[in-house]
Formats: C-alpha cells, sequence, structure tokens
C-alpha cells in the first residue's frame, strides 16, 4: 500500500467522530454517576445526534467521489443521504428510549452509549469506500445492537433473541469476511473501487474464486438486510427483543447495511459491460438477488398472514419490505433504495413505538387480540397505528405507497428483466393489505376488552410519534424534496480512479 | 523460500524454549501429585462431564479483558518497530497521535470495567 | 378556486373529527352540510362561470397546485382539470352529496357516532372529488384509494356488528385486485407514453403530450390482436371493476351493505362505484384504440347487467335487492362505454345517481320507520303509514324501470339503442348484447316492481315470516309486536323529494335527436371522448372496411324511425315488466324464489373455496405450523435426537432452533456458491 494519496481529511469523518466520542462519553458518565446519567444521558444523546446531523449537512457541499483515508473513506452523496437516515433514525430512537428505560426499569446510561456506537458503526458503513470498513462497519453497529437485543436482562425471551442474533450473526459475519477474504485474494485489493477497476479492465486474478467470495458476501449481506433463505432468525429476535430494540433492529442496520450493500455490489460489481467474469458476476448477483427478493416478499407476507403476535407479524413485513427493497436495489440505482428505506424507516419506527407503548411492561400486550377496541379510547395511538398499517400496505397518499411506486415505477422502467419480479411485487402488496387491515379491524371494530388502561406518554415520545407520523404523510404528500436530493448523484457516475 | 527463514527460526526458538521449559521443571521440580494437580486442567471448571452447566460469568469478564490487552501488545509492538520509517513517508506527529487515539480509547475502557467493578472478584 | 371544491369537505372532515365529539351533533351537521354545500355552490360556479363560457372544443379549466412527484421523465402533479367529463361529474357528486349529507343528519340522530359518521363522510367527499378532478393517473389514484378507505370505514362503521367488520375487509381486499391491474396498467402507460397526466406537461423541459393526445394517434388494435393499448386497456379496466363492481369482482358490492343507508346511497349507489365508470370514459382513447378491449368491456359489462339482475329478483332484504340492482346497472354502464357509446355511459352515470340514491334514501326511511327491519317479506301496505317516503320511491321506481319521459328512460333507451347501432364491435354481438340489455330491463321492471309491491302494497305482515329462518332477527327478537311504522322526519323525506324532482328532470339534458331533443349532454360531452373506431374486418383490407363501415354508421345514425321504433321496444318491456311484477307478487307476495339465485350463485362460497381458505390455509398450516416450524425445526431436533442427544431436549430446544436456522442458511449460501460457480 502506497501513502501519497492518503489524504487525511478528518472534517469527512467527523460525523462518526462526534458520535464514537458521544459514546465514550456517555459511557463514562454512567460509570461515575448513576444518577447524572439517568437525568444527563438522552439530553446528551441527542445534542451529539444533532450535532451529527448538522455535520452531515455541512459536509454536503463537498460531496464528490473524494476518497479519504487512502480510500477507506467515501464521501459522496450515497453516504451522505444515508447518514441522513441513520442519524435520523436514532434521534427517533432516543426520543422513545427514556420511556421505554423508564418504564421498563432499566439502566439508562450504557442503552445510550451502545446506541452511540451502533450508530458510529452505522455511518461507518455508509461511508466505508473499502471492504475492510464495510466490515468494521458492520461489526461494530452489531456487537452493540446484540447487547441492546438482551438489555432486559432478566427476561428469557430478551436473551433467546440476543443469543439467537449473536450466534446467527457471527455466522453470516464469517461469510461475509471470508468472502471479502477471498475476494481480495482474487482482485489483490480491499477497496471497492479499486475492485471495480480490476474487473473492468479485466485484471482478475483467480476468477473462480472472486465468484465463490461474492457469493460468500451475498449471504453475509443477505442475512443482514434479512432476506430469504438468510431470513429466519428475524421472527424470533424481533419477537424477543424489547419492542424498542427491535424498532432499531429493523431501521437504521437495515439502512446501513443497504448502503455499504450498494457501494459493494451495486458500484463495486455492478459491472454489466466488463470483460470476463466482471459481467458473469453481475449477471449472477443480479440473477440471485431477484429469486431471493421474490421469495423474500412472498415468503414474508404469506407467513404474516398467520401471526396473531404484533411483533411477529411485523417481523415478516419487514423480510417482505426489505424484499421490495431490493427491487429498487436491483436497479443498482440508489435512489429507489434510498427512498424506499426512508419512508419504511419512518413507517417502521412509528408502528414500532406504538407497539412499544401499548405493550405495557416486559412486552406482555402485544398480541393483536390485546388491541380490541382501543381504538376511540386512545385515539391518539390508534389513528397513528392505522396510518402505519396503511402505509405500510401502500395505501396513498402516505409515504409507503410513494415508496412502494417509486421503486416499482424505477425496476419496471430500467430493465424489461425486472417486471416479472416487479408483478409479484404488486401482487404480494395486495395479500399484504389482509394482515395490515387485520389490526385496524380489531382496534376498530371489535368490542374492548376490560382490563385496558391508557398508557403514558413521555413529551419526548409524543415528539417522536409526531416525527414519524408527520414524515409519513409528509413523503407522500410531498416526495419530491427528497428525490430531488436522491437524484444529485448516482454511483458510478463521476467515479475518480483511486490509487492502486 | 529465503525469506521465510527468521520465522523458522523464531518457530524453533519457541519450541526450545517450552521443551526446555518442561523439562527443566520436570527434572528439578519436587513432586507432590495431589488429586487437584493431576487434572489436566488445574484452575477453573471441571473439563469432563455435560458442558451445559452454569458457571460464573466472570470467567468470561476476565477472558474478554486479557485478549483485549493481549491485543494492546500485539498490535503496539509492529508499530514500534516500523515507527521510524513510516514516520518518513508521514508526518511523525500523525504516527505517533494514531496510536495514543487508540491507547486512550483502551484507557477510557479500562477505566470503565474498573469503575464497573469487573475486577473485584468477590462483589456481589 | 377547484382546490376549494375539494378542500372544503376535507376541511368539515378535520372539524368533525376533531371537535365534533366536543361541540355535538348541531355543530357537526352544521360543518358537514356547510362544507359540502360551499362545495357545491364552488362547484356550480366553476361550472357555469368558467367552463360554460369556453368555447367549445376548448373547455378546460386547470389548476396547479403543487408538483407532487418529479424525477427523471416521470411527472405526477397535485393538480386539478375541470373539464365536460369531470365538470358533470363533480356537479352530481355535490349535488347529490349535499341533499345525502342533510338526509344523514336525521338518519344518524342520536347515534353516538355521529361525528365520526360525519367526518368519514366528508373525508369521503374529498377524496372523490380528487378522484374525479385529479390531472393524472396517479393522482387519479390517491382519489381512488382513498374513496376505498372511507367506503372501508363506512361500511364497518358499526362496529359491534361481525358482519359489518368482515364486509369492510371484504370491500377493501376485493378492491385490491382490482388496484393490482391499475397499478400494473399506470406503469405500463407511462413506459409507453412517458405521461400520465391527461393534460400536456412540461416534464425536464420538453413538452409531452398527454397520454391521450398520444393514445390518440396510436393505430387501432383489431379483435385478436393484443398490442400495447389492449394490455394497458384491460389492466385499467380491471381496475375500474374491482371499483365498479363487475363480474368476477362484484362480490363486495351487496355485502357493502352492512354500512348505514346514507352510505349505501351515497358511496355504493351514486358517486364512487362510478369512478370505474369514469375512468373508463376519461381513458375512452386508449380503451377506443383496442377493439378487443372494447369487447370484453362490452360483454362483461351486459353479463354482469344480467347476471345480478337475476339475483336481484330472489333477494329479501330491501338493501340487497339495490345493491344487487347497482350492480346490474353499472353493467349497463359498462356495456355503453363498450361500444363505444361513453357519453350514454356517462348519462346513465348521472340520471342512476339521481334514481338510485333516491331509492337508496327511501328504503333508509323505510328502514327507518320500520324500526330497523330490512326484510321485505315483512313490510308491506306501508303506504298509509308513509306517504312522502312512497310517494318519492314510486318516482324512482318508475325511472329505474324505464316508464318513459323519466330520467331512466332516456338513459336507459339510449344505451339500448347505441349498442343496437353500434359499428365499434362485430354485429352479431352487438345485436346479441342488445339483446341481453332488453331482458335485464324487463327484469329491472320486474324485481323493482316486487321490492315496491312487498313494501307499500298488500298486507301487513310485520310479523310474519319469522318461521322462514334464515333472516337475522337478534335485534328484535320478541318487540316486533311493537312495530309501528311512521313516517321519517321533514329533514330526511325533503331530499327524497328534491331527488324524485331531479329523477323526473334529469333525463332532458340528454333527450336524443329522433325524438326532437339536441341530446345536449352527448354534445357537451364529446369534445373529451374519444370516438371508437368501425370495427375492422381483419378478413378484408382494413382501409375498406373501415370507409365502408363509416358510411354505414352515419347512414343507422340517421335512420330516426328504426331508432323510435327500438325506444318503442323498450317501452314496452318496461311496462311489460311491471305487469308481471304487479300480477305475479300482488297475488302471492312471499312466492318462494329459486334458490340458486336466492343464494346468489353460491359465488362467495366458490371464491372461499377456492381461493382465500387455500391462501390463508398454506400460511397457516403449511409455512409456517410446517416449514417454519416443524420441518425446520423438526429436522435438526430430529437429527439432534438420532445422535444420542437425548438427555433434557427440553432444556436445550432453543438452541436445536438456532441450529436450525444456521443449518438452513447454511444450505443457502451452497446454493448460492455453487449458482455462482457452475452456472
Amino acid at each position: 500500500m502506497q501513502f501519497s494519496n492518503l489524504n487525511l481529511d478528518y472534517f469527512s469523518i467527523l460525523p462518526e467522530i462526534i458520535t464514537a466520542l458521544a459514546g465514550v462519553i456517555l459511557m463514562l458518565i454512567d460509570a461515575f454517576s448513576k444518577k447524572a446519567g439517568r437525568k444527563l444521558s438522552p439530553m446528551f444523546s441527542l445534542f451529539a445526534l444533532v450535532a451529527t446531523l448538522a455535520s452531515i449537512i455541512a459536509l454536503w457541499p463537498r460531496a464528490s467521489y473524494t476518497a479519504s483515508f487512502a480510500g477507506m473513506i467515501v464521501n459522496d452523496h450515497l453516504r451522505l443521504y444515508f447518514a441522513l437516515v441513520i442519524v435520523a433514525c436514532g434521534i427517533i430512537a432516543t426520543l422513545l428510549a427514556s420511556q421505554f428505560l423508564d418504564d421498563e426499569a432499566l439502566p439508562p446510561g450504557e442503552f445510550y452509549a451502545l446506541m452511540m456506537f451502533a450508530t458510529t458503526g452505522m455511518l461507518m458503513m455508509a461511508s466505508a469506500g473499502d471492504l475492510v470498513m464495510v466490515f468494521l462497519g458492520l461489526e461494530t453497529s452489531s456487537i452493540a445492537t446484540y447487547v441492546m437485543a438482551g438489555y432486559r436482562r432478566t427476561d428469557l425471551r430478551a436473551n433467546e433473541s440476543s443469543l439467537k442474533y449473536f450466534l446467527l450473526g457471527s455466522f453470516s459475519a464469517a461469510f461475509l469476511l471470508y468472502g471479502m477474504a477471498l475476494t481480495y485474494g482474487a482482485t489483490g485489493t480491499t477497496n471497492i473501487e479499486g475492485i471495480r477497476q480490476i474487473l473492468i479492465a479485466g485484471k482478475v486474478i483467480y476468477p473462480q474464486m472472486l465468484l465463490v467470495g461474492v457469493a460468500m458476501m451475498l449471504v453475509g449481506f443477505g442475512f443482514k438486510i434479512a432476506t430469504a433463505p438468510f431470513h429466519l432468525w428475524t421472527p424470533d429476535v424481533y419477537e424477543g427483543a424489547p419492542t424498542l430494540v427491535t424498532a432499531i433492529l429493523a431501521t437504521g442496520p437495515k439502512v446501513a447495511v443497504f448502503a455499504a450493500f450498494l457501494r459493494v455490489f451495486a458500484e463495486g460489481l455492478g459491472t454489466p459491460t466488463a470483460p470476463a467474469v466482471g459481467a458473469q458476476i453481475y449477471d449472477n448477483w443480479i440473477n440471485a438477488l431477484a429469486v431471493m427478493a421474490a421469495i423474500g416478499m412472498t415468503f414474508g407476507n404469506i407467513v404474516a398472514l398467520a401471526q396473531r403476535n404484533m411483533k411477529r407479524m411485523l417481523a415478516y413485513s419487514s423480510i417482505a419490505h426489505g424484499g421490495y427493497t431490493l427491487i429498487g436495489f436491483l436497479t443498482t440505482e440508489y435512489a429507489p433504495v434510498g427512498f424506499y428505506m426512508l419512508t419504511y424507516a419512518l413507517m417502521s419506527l412509528g408502528a414500532f413505538a406504538i407497539v412499544q407503548m401499548l405493550a405495557r411492561e416486559g412486552d406482555a400486550k402485544t398480541e393483536i387480540s390485546d388491541y380490541a377496541g382501543i381504538g376511540f379510547e386512545v385515539p391518539n395511538l390508534s389513528f397513528p397505528l392505522a396510518i402505519f398499517m396503511l402505509s405500510m400496505a401502500g395505501i396513498p397518499p402516505m409515504a409507503g405507497f410513494m415508496g412502494k411506486f417509486y421503486v416499482f415505477k424505477s425496476a419496471w422502467v430500467s430493465s424489461p428483466n425486472l417486471r416479472w419480479l416487479v408483478i409479484v411485487a404488486i401482487i404480494n402488496s395486495i395479500i399484504s393489505v389482509y394482515y395490515y387491515l387485520y389490526p385496524i379491524v380489531v382496534m376498530f371494530f371489535r368490542p374492548p376488552v376490560s382490563d385496558f388502561t391508557k398508557p403514558r406518554l413521555s413529551p419526548m415520545s409524543q415528539l417522536a410519534l409526531a416525527i414519524t407520523i408527520i414524515g409519513t404523510l409528509y413523503f407522500g404528500l410531498f416526495p419530491n424534496g427528497a428525490l430531488k436530493v436522491l437524484q444529485q448523484k448516482t454511483p458510478g457516475a463521476q467515479q475518480v480512479a483511486v490509487q492502486k | 523460500m529465503k525469506e521465510y527463514l527468521p520465522i523458522l527460526v523464531v518457530f524453533l526458538f519457541v519450541l526450545g524454549f517450552a521443551v526446555t521449559n518442561l523439562v527443566l521443571a520436570h527434572l528439578l521440580g519436587r513432586h507432590r501429585n495431589t488429586r487437584a494437580k493431576l487434572m489436566p486442567y488445574e484452575c477453573g471448571i471441571d473439563p469432563v462431564g455435560s458442558a451445559h452447566q452454569r458457571f460464573s460469568v466472570r470467567f468470561y469478564l476476565v477472558a474478554m479483558m486479557f485478549i483485549l490487552f493481549d491485543i494492546e501488545a500485539v498490535f503496539l509492538l509492529p508499530w514500534a518497530v516500523i515507527f521510524r520509517s513510516l514516520s518518513e513517508k508521514l508526518s511523525r506527529p500523525f504516527v505517533y497521535a494514531e496510536m495514543m487515539v487508540f491507547l486512550i480509547v483502551l484507557l477510557v475502557g479500562y477505566i470503565y470495567v474498573w469503575k464497573k467493578g469487573v475486577f473485584e472478584w468477590n462483589r456481589g | 378556486m377547484l382546490k376549494w371544491i375539494t378542500f372544503a369537505p376535507l376541511i368539515g372532515a378535520l372539524l368533525c373529527g376533531f371537535l365534533g365529539k366536543k361541540l355535538g351533533e348541531k355543530f357537526v351537521s352544521l360543518v358537514a352540510c356547510g362544507s359540502v354545500a360551499v362545495s357545491m355552490v364552488l362547484a356550480f360556479f366553476a361550472f357555469f362561470t368558467k367552463l360554460l363560457p369556453l368555447p367549445e372544443g376548448q373547455r378546460v379549466v386547470t389548476e396547479h397546485f403543487f408538483t407532487w412527484i418529479e424525477v427523471g421523465t416521470f411527472r405526477a402533479d397535485f393538480a386539478y382539470l375541470l373539464d365536460p367529463l369531470s365538470g358533470t361529474y363533480i356537479l352530481f357528486i355535490t349535488g347529490v352529496g349535499l341533499l345525502i349529507h342533510i338526509y344523514a343528519t336525521g338518519y344518524m340522530h342520536g347515534d353516538e357516532g355521529f361525528y365520526r359518521f360525519f367526518a368519514y363522510l366528508n373525508l369521503f367527499m374529498f377524496m372523490m372529488l380528487t378522484l374525479v378532478l385529479g390531472d393524472n393517473l396517479l393522482l387519479l389514484f390517491v382519489g381512488w384509494e382513498g374513496v376505498g378507505l372511507c367506503s372501508y370505514l363506512l361500511i364497518g362503521y358499526y362496529i359491534e356488528r361481525q358482519e359489518a367488520g368482515d364486509a369492510a375487509k371484504k370491500a377493501f381486499i376485493v378492491n385490491r385486485i382490482g388496484d393490482f391491474g391499475y397499478s400494473i396498467g399506470v406503469m405500463v402507460a407511462f413506459t409507453t407514453f412517458t405521461s400520465v397526466s391527461f393534460v400536456d406537461k412540461t416534464i425536464g423541459g420538453k413538452l409531452i403530450p398527454s397520454l391521450l393526445t398520444q393514445a390518440a394517434e396510436k393505430p387501432v388494435e383489431a379483435v385478436g390482436a393484443f398490442g400495447i393499448m389492449t394490455a394497458i386497456a384491460l389492466l385499467l379496466f380491471v381496475g375500474a371493476c374491482g371499483k365498479s363492481a363487475q363480474v368476477p369482482l362484484f362480490v363486495w358490492l351487496p355485502d357493502a351493505m352492512a354500512g348505514p343507508t346514507p352510505v349505501s346511497a351515497l358511496i355504493h349507489a351514486a358517486t364512487m362505484v362510478t369512478a370505474g365508470v369514469y375512468l373508463t370514459a376519461r381513458c375512452s382513447a386508449i380503451f377506443t384504440r383496442s377493439q378487443t378491449a372494447l369487447l370484453i368491456v362490452a360483454v362483461v359489462g351486459a353479463f354482469t347487467a344480467m347476471f345480478a339482475a337475476t339475483i336481484g329478483i330472489a333477494q329479501n332484504d330491501i338493501k340487497k335487492v339495490l345493491a344487487y340492482s347497482t350492480v346490474s346497472q353499472l353493467g349497463y354502464m359498462f356495456l355503453a362505454c363498450g361500444v363505444g357509446a361513453f357519453t350514454a355511459g356517462i348519462f346513465h352515470v348521472m340520471t342512476h345517481a339521481f334514481f338510485k340514491a333516491l331509492l337508496f334514501l327511501g328504503a333508509g326511511s323505510v328502514i327507518h320507520g320500520m324500526h330497523e327491519e330490512q326484510d321485505i317479506r315483512r313490510m308491506g301496505g306501508l303506504k298509509k303509514y308513509m306517504p312522502w317516503t312512497f310517494k318519492t320511491m314510486m318516482v324512482g321506481w318508475l325511472a329505474i324501470s324505464g316508464v318513459p319521459l323519466l330520467s331512466g328512460f332516456f338513459s336507459k333507451d339510449e344505451i339500448l339503442w347505441q349498442t343496437w347501432s353500434s359499428t365499434a364491435l362485430p354485429t352479431g354481438l352487438t345485436k346479441t348484447l342488445w339483446f341481453l340489455a332488453l331482458a335485464t330491463a324487463l327484469l329491472t321492471a320486474v324485481y323493482m316492481t316486487r321490492l315496491m309491491v312487498l313494501t307499500f302494497w298488500g298486507k301487513e305482515r310485520f310479523d310474519v315470516a319469522k318461521d322462514e329462518g334464515h333472516h337475522k332477527t337478534e335485534h328484535h327478537e320478541g318487540e316486533h309486536h311493537a312495530i309501528h311504522p311512521h313516517e321519517s322526519p321533514k329533514v330526511m323525506w325533503i331530499p327524497l323529494v328534491v331527488l324524485a324532482v331531479l329523477s323526473i328532470v334529469g333525463g332532458y339534458v340528454g333527450v336524443s335527436a329522433a325524438w326532437g331533443g339536441s341530446n345536449a349532454i352527448e354534445h357537451f360531452l364529446s369534445p373529451v371522448i374519444a370516438k371508437a373506431a368501425p370495427m375492422i374486418d381483419t378478413a378484408h383490407g382494413a382501409a375498406a372496411a373501415t370507409a365502408s363501415h363509416a358510411a354505414e354508421a352515419a347512414e343507422a345514425h340517421h335512420d330516426v324511425t328504426t331508432e323510435r321504433i327500438f325506444t318503442g321496444i323498450s317501452v314496452v318491456v318496461a311496462f311489460l315488466g311491471i305487469f308481471l311484477g304487479w300480477t305475479m307478487f300482488t297475488a302471492q307476495p312471499l312466492r318462494k324464489m329459486p334458490s340458486l339465485l336466492e343464494n346468489k350463485y353460491y359465488v362467495d362460497e366458490i371464491y372461499d373455496a377456492a381461493i382465500v381458505n387455500p391462501i390463508l390455509g398454506t400460511s397457516r398450516n403449511f409455512l409456517w405450523r410446517i416449514l417454519d416450524v416443524k420441518i425446520i425445526d423438526g429436522a435438526i431436533n430430529g437429527i439432534a435426537h438420532l445422535f444420542g442427544e437425548t438427555g433434557s431436549t427440553m432444556r436445550f430446544l432453543q438452541t436445536g432452533f438456532a441450529r436450525s436456522y444456521a443449518a438452513i442458511m447454511l444450505v443457502g449460501a451452497i446454493v448460492l456458491i455453487l449458482y455462482f460457480t457452475f452456472r
């Protein structure tokens, strides 16, 4: 490796620096004074996340495909956009966390620290320009989320969830790492842009090895975005983890993994016209992902039909949404994926937040039948939940519709080979209406259960809920702003060759 | 193959060191065998029988602490070796600062686990 | 201005929804009716001062609100378009809507969900007007889904009734099947025309003509040719079938009668269900480019008309009869579209809105007066108790039956004549369709007469038919002796009177030339409606055929005598139907109807057995219980047992799960690697 092009641009990693530092400080606050931690930590995390948000926006004018830190960090629109979504998810989750921790009487300090570290990892994934960075980011965020899944230490279900997540996550990480190693062996570089250049130049040293390596990386990413057949962990983990953690698991990491996935596959391996193995690899992963997407969403939707537990239902639904997102992914443009992830994150966080609020201590009430007749008892929760369900089902003018429409339209227009997938997806979204309507029917059209009491809502939770609702409606009605941002640059458009 | 010769030398040296120590211990040491001493693994958990039994989580904590600081040492060594040559290519404060960041992060972690009472074996 | 037509009800909905519970019934009634009244006044104002003064052929008023989505070459605006077609629609939507709102303040009086009901109803008005005024297919879809949502909420309005919730869900899901066609249709349309707008738009600096203009320039695809225009038209028609309850997607509409009666009148008779006809007429430029599509539309329409009419004869629930009648009338409208007479279809939409809303509101009044009794077998002799309801419903009955000089007569006659004389379809087919339509007209007169006779004439049967069994009587068990029918309050029967007047005079905007009229409505609408090309005879040269058929068509158009004869035939049929119904059902009101018809040809049962149960069963029993739980977990646990790990299986069950998941992942990984390396 040469160091002449090191480009030590510390400003370009300011978001990661802020979150990492904030995580360390939060950890120390908790270690030195638990009391101060309970009060101080949420405010401090929020402050840090808002500062991160500001730093991302400050980086915006500098966005270009200039790699800093010897190609480890890429500061382009893809990175900044996804970083924005990740931090937004972080802010909403932080707003929800204080009530969750109070209600469940859990120690507060470490939760915020873990969330900061997880966010750091996610931001690293979004900014990674190198396979090594992708892996580092992935592990940083994963380890933090493994712990968070088991945060309710005395709860067996949470333990089970955490352990399963950890075991299977490590298993998949091994695939990913091995795949990266083989890719490195076959191309002689771990730099994603470098791999692309080698593929285009047709200078792959060991083509067979590269094929295996790419397949293995696909397994690793497939696990993280929970698509068939690597989705099996999702329902168990999502059901067992505390609902707020489920909300975090289902959104932030997924957004981040899609960012890295885009970087590695759509950008690094997006070489349809490369000679020999380059084009073959492109064809392979496109075909494999198309099948995985179709199976994933069909399986997710049909199994979700039979679910009577809200969290499990949402878990299967998230598998289905992963499938829809993959359709956008197959256009190898980041705009459809980015927009879908934004809408999905908003409605998913909102839905899980409400499930959390209705669930009571220890997630006691998460069966859909527990919601019977609450429609007009707690309209401030039931109507938003109805909005999120309709949005997930893809009913206009909610954001979920716009997300689906944009993904389907992009895929339909981009390639005739993807049209069958769009049709499968539309059929799927019809099936999905059935189970998304079920909670609404139960809430509004069933006689109420007797022992229902109104849950307490802290001002911060209300704010978080308001953000998700307004976001869900806003991006349905006025998606143009976000789409304009997403149009600014597509990966691969103006790439600068990186030193080899 | 010539460049691998030092590795072979180190390998032989390590092997010799271990064997010599074992032999010396056997020759010089006093042999008073108790039941505990004859167990294959002297301290910790009985390795025979079901692996599915509960044992204290502190074993893991200590093991993890060990690995962390072990890696610190492993990482420091090559840094020290190439410090001079690297400083010529890059700026010296940079090379120095990078390692300091790493050490500070570890130090903070150390303070954290200390305050959390990980090293107090008898607590609780 | 156009946006206030739609936003007035939206504001009303928000006010009712958020403040209605606190401020009470008076406030809600005032806001709900007031907002629709504002909307109606504005609609009339816009129509008569903005649209009509424009020269013929250029009657287009657009209003850009904001650009909704613009990416690359795709653009959809939040913009409204007022032209003769949407103008006609907003007039009767707001007009009939206002009357029904006023009626509903009486009908829903005292209901604890009063504010909720009007919030939904106002929201519906907003969505329906957005549907009609939207200037592109995507905004139309917002209204399309929005009315579906409101319909869902209102069908399920009586939350304590299980069947209401089920019916609501059914309506929504069946509609989504239609939406499937619609969504793909929009995408195919976009890839074909790079536009989804009904007006010309500047996209990315380039002026893209509207999709209708572009469609009109495409060559006509003959019957049997399955080109891109046929694909788009048929996909959109799938959507229209869902919304407008055509075979095979009609099943939700009769069930939707579980909602309050004003809802049935407004949504499930007068407005929402005609959205499919609107779509077809709006996209007439696309439909007329494909003769296959026209043929299918016509056949589906005629078949639905006949099919639903036969079921209607055998129903005993007053609202169910009207529901099947609506399905049947919608079939008529599609038949009109299918034979290329889109204006006749829209004409019928309008007159149907008047007389069907009247009939439904009348039925609601009867139900109200009979204390929630809906079974016509337990009515009879009501005309002396409810004079106003009786008189107004009589107008509706005669109008729908096609008695001359009432509105239904003109529009139905127009459809029959256009079907007979159409050149857009093969001649043999048009004659068959005409015959079907005529038979349907006969049946319509029969079942409507049955309804009237059983309700208003004959002996009072308020406590009979209890033993007939299969009617739900849970509300009235033991109290049926106390039924004393009474006339509804003024606030309910005054709208009936207004609608009755409209049902009488509403047809005079479309009196055909053969009867000395000028057919104003056809004249008015025709600039925005594409003409169907004459039938292309594929065997001979298309050009020659076009010429000869065109001449033929022109000749047929002037064939006034034939048209008069056919009008005579339909008059005879109408009176014959009424006579048959009268003699049959005054003599024996409770005669047994064929059970096949009474059970609606068992369509629901067939759908359940063929579609619904298999999917749910697969989900529950196979994918989840077996594949997810048994096979995956079981297989691995089984292996574990095989290797002798029998001890404390229960305790380590969880480990088994994780292991099995890992095993599946491994299999997946191996398959992937093999695919990558050996492809």
